[in-house]
């Protein structure tokens, strides 16, 4: 139930771990997180500097010599790729699939929707749902038609999605995001159900973090095509660094969430706001409870943000796509 | 603030609507009930026949013959058809873009995820997201950054009367089912897209109203389509859901449109679904109807995601484990 018992249903020591977008930002906090509690690490993304450089990284900070750290340079948003990357990883891994696919790799790009490219709202679903979409399909594929003897694993395996607080409550100027991050809510929340469905399904778990603002080199390059008004209704979420956010995941993990929030109470108000039918920590008592506030919340918020955007429509004029 | 107080917050009479998806299904329906209600029609689709059938079909539902009816054929797959449709629509309409612009193209291929041709999870992010977000950006770009010559013209429209821009998303858009993992995360995309222009939409002085419909099972020929692909467990999980004919999701979605509503759902299973998941999307009226069913629907739901796991453990020790029921012979 994850309630009140204290084992960690997240072990991660002698087990392998794939990683998408594993050599920056998130990705690599989460790599060398699970580093030091004694995983092997496979790191995936597409360019092959960053790449070595976090894999020597990894091995600086593992707990012993048996460790493995590998890469794989790809490009995820091409579907073949995922099939191939499973493929590579689970011949390195011994002729094991990997215990736990992790899928970290994204981007965002903010701009008001009609300022905006249609090539990039095209490029930010790819990036960020379908990265994760077709990896999801490669490995669950792989997992479910693995012969009952020949999956050693009692414990379960894990799929985890990263999406945003931002498919908790969609903000102007991330039209081209908010979408993509909540298909990844709705996918997961599908196979959730779904995992059912499969007698080693309950050995296959999926889980999906929601972080709020991260620090990392991505964000910088976020910022710059930010819109302004963007940028102000933001303003009172602080922010993580990309080390903060691992942790908080893998603590949620750890518990045996779903649905794990990074940023505190805030991403936690924002979740239990949108529960609908995801699955709840423990019995649910406080998320339920916790929904209702919010749900009142919520509304004096919106009407707030509403009037925020309109009184920085009437200030800037109507052609606002002003960046600072 | 929408208010309903009992003034039509959606008169079409001598206005321009656009209707992607309009020569069958929802879109059809929507298409004639509005030129019932007098509006000039204007359907986009692919298949030509199907196309000037429709055009029929809704020309003869006219209030008067002051109506015009077009059609235009397009994939709406592609980026850049939907300029040509809102150009094509403007000429069509004396020089001015369409006042109302409808969604409903779209398609449905719920399969077990596993069990997807991964090529069917791009197409349907295509046919059910894409088409809305290309249509939206060439209207809203139409509307909001109208080209000089005619800005003085346009200006004194859109300060008349507001311009609507509708998607149709789906009650799966908030309530994921077991089967529909290719379909589902295109809806929960759209609904998010339409939460996020709403919130953008305060920027611009020019009145643009949003607004998104949620049905659920809707009798029409792509139903039937779908059905073939479906798996029997997600018929199974789908028997509470009566289903509406496209003529009586059009009827409640123009109804909600006239209450000026912002999300619409069709049938009150939706509404009550849609409470539990309203985050800070606008609620109609004061929220307080609404925000009082999200409580009963956050307690209610624990309950309901609890049976429908039940459910699908039920099924997997009965059938197995492919989502299909066994055969006699097996």
């Amino acid at each position: 139930m994850g309630g009140f018992a204290s084992k960690n249903r997240f072990p991660v020591d002698g087990r392998t771990v794939v990683i998408t977008g594993g050599s920056q930002g998130m990705g690599r906090s989460v790599a060398r997180l699970l580093a030091t509690k004694g995983a092997n690490v496979l790191i995936v993304a597409r360019g092959i500097p960053n790449l070595e450089e976090t894999v020597e990284g990894l091995s600086k900070v593992a707990i012993r010599p048996s460790q493995r750290f590998h890469y794989i340079s790809a490009d995820l948003t091409s579907p073949t790729e995922a099939a191939r990357v499973l493929s590579e990883a689970t011949r390195w891994n011994s002729n094991q699939p990997p215990d736990i696919v992790w899928c970290c790799a994204g981007i965002a790009v903010p701009g008001l929707f009609i300022e905006t490219e249609i090539d990039t709202h095209r490029d930010q679903m790819d990036s960020n749902y379908f990265s994760s979409a077709y990896i999801a399909h490669s490995t669950l594929r792989n997992w479910l038609s693995l012969p009952f003897s020949t999956s050693k694993a009692k414990e379960p395996r894990h799929l985890i999605f990263t999406s945003s607080v931002i498919a908790f409550y969609p903000l102007i100027g991330y039209s081209p995001y908010t979408p993509s991050k909540s298909a990844l809510r709705a996918l997961s929340d599908t196979l959730s159900q779904e995992l059912q469905l499969y007698s080693k399904g309950d050995s296959v778990k999926v889980h999906t973090i929601f972080p709020a603002t991260i620090f990392s080199a991505a964000h910088e390059r976020e910022n710059l095509t930010k819109p302004a008004i963007t940028k102000k209704l933001e303003e009172s979420d602080g922010g993580q660094t990309p080390d903060e956010v691992a942790i908080a995941s893998v603590r949620g993990l750890e518990r045996g969430e779903e649905m794990v929030t990074t940023s505190g109470l805030l991403g936690y108000a924002m979740k239990v706001g949108m529960l609908g039918a995801s699955k709840r920590n423990g019995w649910g008592v406080v998320d339920t409870i916790a929904s209702w506030i919010v749900s009142v919340v919520l509304m004096v918020v919106r009407r707030d943000m509403d009037g925020t955007v309109r009184k920085w429509g009437l200030e800037n004029g109507s052609q606002v796509g002003q960046k600072t | 603030m929408p208010f309903y107080s009992g003034k039509n917050q959606f008169p079409v009479e001598s206005k321009t609507v656009l209707i992607t998806g309009g020569s069958k299904g929802m879109g059809l329906s929507v298409a004639r009930q509005l030129a019932a209600k007098g509006a000039n029609i204007i359907i986009v689709a692919r298949d030509l026949e199907k196309l000037k059938e429709a055009n029929q079909y809704i020309s003869e539902g006219a209030l008067s013959p002051e109506q015009f009816f077009h059609y235009i054929s397009a994939d709406l797959t592609i980026p850049t058809e939907s300029q040509r449709i809102i150009s094509e629509a403007t000429s069509i309409n004396h020089g001015l873009p369409p006042d109302i612009v409808w969604c409903c193209a779209g398609s449905s291929y719920p399969t077990i995820f596993v069990d997807t041709p991964i090529v069917e999870l791009r197409n349907m992010m295509d046919s059910n997201y894409f088409t809305a977000a290309y249509m939206a950006h060439a209207a809203l770009n139409a509307w909001l950054k109208p080209p000089p010559k005619q800005s003085s013209f346009s200006t004194f429209q859109s300060n008349a009367s507001p311009r609507h821009l509708i998607f149709t998303a789906s009650l799966l858009s908030f309530f994921t089912l077991a089967g529909y993992a290719p379909y589902s995360p295109t809806k929960a995309a759209l609904r998010s897209l339409a939460d996020t222009l709403s919130n953008e939409m305060n920027l611009y002085s020019s009145n643009v109203r949003l607004h998104t419909i949620f049905p659920a099972t809707i009798f029409t020929e792509s139903y039937e389509a779908e059905n073939r692909v479906k798996s029997d467990l997600t018929k199974k999980l789908e028997e509470g859901d009566a289903g509406q004919t496209a003529d009586e999701v059009a009827r409640r979605s123009i109804k909600g449109l006239e209450r000026g509503e912002e999300m619409v759902p069709t049938t009150f299973m939706c509404r009550l679904l849609m409470c539990g998941v309203l985050g800070g999307s606008l609620r109609n009226g004061w929220g307080l109807l609404d925000t009082l069913l999200s409580w009963v629907m956050s307690l209610v739901m624990v309950f309901v995601r609890w049976d429908m796991d039940g459910k699908v453990k039920r099924w997997r020790k009965e059938h197995g484990e492919s989502g299909m029921k066994k055969r006699r012979d097996e």
